[in-house]
């Protein structure tokens, strides 16, 4: 899929670190399930119940992983950068969004159609195992983050 | 505060604290200040950054804290976070009240090594205190490229925020993270292991200070893009008494803190930090 205003989005799926030293043939097969998304700052991504149309790889600027509780300012507890993917539930049998995603700057990222990725992984389990793969690693990172927060690393102890 | 100067007004014995005046105390969060101490008699050796101080609250008791600016009338900072008695009684200290203070002690950061290579300097929580007369050197010149990571638990709890635009004045990548925010907040949200991870490029050299904890991430984080082990400097903390390798209060294995550290090799404390409870 060439999108001549915006650039070669299959040319810019390889050059995303996600992606990174993946096999030209699945490049070229996620790329027919890609399109290039904007996203003004202060706008949503996608929020918390939605159903998982598609997850994105960030190409430029930050979203923030935001949770929402009544009677609480909401909080961002991570943010996503240019280089890292946003969106993983919906390799979960389809879950939807956990979280709500704000663009915190401008952003572009790259949208993978959900529906599209699930059945070219049905279709190959080459593919399958990297997007587990990759999936896992962006999981573990994020767990790992999550588990260091959660103890006040910079609180009462230095 | 300006930089070091020249040494030294020697034969203080090492164990008597030496009486400082408070003159400014500047708070930096809701539990942190930091203090300026002007030597009332003798002048104590200017800190290495890196080095620390044993501070006597009188009447209560003395704990060890790192030197967080010096300059060269022989004052210096301390940045002290209130987590007890005797921190407590420091850190409600007014302009005017007296503190004493002996030292200073222990090692600094290497900052000759530093120069001409690409340097990352980690920061968490009240690490940057012992980082800061580090960081003050370092971008005065001498590193190729200089990178400061800075962590915190919240975008109110971040430490020395004038001096972080002075450094980004004077080039230095200064990039900060918090662990929760809101949208007003323009850095980064996640670990200071996080933003090492993604800055993608081996470092020459790397300064880490922080919780132990956070600092053994980040160290590995810091291995984990090409730094090499033996390149990575930790600043380790124990109980210490002394402060000058007697008591052997601050013992980690063959090392004593207080002589031996508080900033130590990577490759040399890496093995001892894996037991528990050491
Ligand atoms: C080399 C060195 C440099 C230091 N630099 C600074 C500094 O620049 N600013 C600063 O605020 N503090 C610094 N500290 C820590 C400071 O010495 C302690 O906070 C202090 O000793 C606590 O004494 P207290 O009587 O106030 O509280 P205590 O009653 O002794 O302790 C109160 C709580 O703090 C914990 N605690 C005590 N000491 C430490 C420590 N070293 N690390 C983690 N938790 C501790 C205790 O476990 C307890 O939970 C440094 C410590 C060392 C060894």
């Amino acid at each position: 899929m060439n999108d001549t205003r915006t650039g070669d989005i299959r040319q810019a799926l390889g050059e995303h670190d996600f992606f990174a030293a993946m096999d030209p043939r699945h490049l070229d097969t996620l790329a027919q399930m890609s399109r290039w998304s904007d996203h003004a700052a202060g706008s949503w991504l996608a929020c918390a119940g939605d159903a998982p149309d598609s997850f994105h790889a960030i190409v430029r600027g930050r979203v923030g992983i935001e949770i929402t509780a009544t009677g609480r300012a909401p909080l961002v507890v991570a943010t996503v950068h240019a280089g890292d993917v946003v969106g993983w539930s919906w390799f979960i049998g389809r879950q939807p969004w956990q979280f709500d995603v704000v663009a915190l700057d401008d952003v572009r990222s790259i949208a993978l159609d959900v529906n599209g990725v699930l059945d070219a992984c049905d279709r190959s389990d080459d593919l399958r195992d990297e997007i587990t793969t990759r999936l896992l690693r962006v999981v573990a990172d994020r767990l790992r983050s999550a588990r260091l927060q959660l103890v006040d690393l910079y609180g009462r102890a230095r | 505060m300006a930089a070091l100067v020249e040494p030294v007004v020697g034969g203080i014995d090492p164990l008597t604290p030496v009486p400082h005046r408070v003159v400014a105390v500047d708070r930096e969060t809701s539990d942190v200040v930091t203090l300026t101490l002007d030597p009332l008699s003798e002048v104590l050796v200017p800190a290495l950054p890196g080095q620390f101080v044993m501070v006597w609250a009188f009447g209560v008791g003395e704990i060890p804290v790192s030197v967080s600016g010096v300059d060269d009338a022989g004052r210096f900072a301390l940045t002290v976070r209130a987590v007890g008695p005797v921190s407590n009684a420091v850190v409600a200290a007014r302009p005017g009240d007296t503190l004493g203070a002996r030292g200073p002690y222990g090692t600094a950061w290497p900052i000759a090594d530093a120069k001409d290579r690409d340097v990352l300097v980690v920061a968490g929580g009240l690490g940057l205190a012992p980082l800061r007369t580090a960081i003050d050197e370092l971008g005065g010149g001498g590193p190729r490229r200089l990178t400061v990571v800075v962590g915190a638990r919240e975008p109110d709890q971040v430490l020395f925020t004038a001096d972080q635009r002075r450094w980004r004045d004077l080039g230095v990548d200064v990039q900060i993270t918090v662990d929760a925010a809101s949208w007003r907040w323009d850095g980064a949200v996640g670990t200071a292991t996080d933003v090492v991870a993604r800055l993608g490029a081996a470092h020459d050299i790397a300064f880490v200070c922080g919780p132990e904890l956070m600092m053994t991430s980040a160290a590995r984080a810091a291995i984990a893009q090409g730094t090499d082990p033996a390149n990575v400097w930790v600043s380790l903390e124990r109980n210490m008494h002394c402060g000058i390798a007697h008591c052997g209060r601050c013992q980690l294995g063959a090392l004593l803190l207080c002589r031996d550290g508080a900033v130590v090799r990577w490759d040399r404390v890496v093995e001892l930090l894996r037991e528990r409870g050491r």
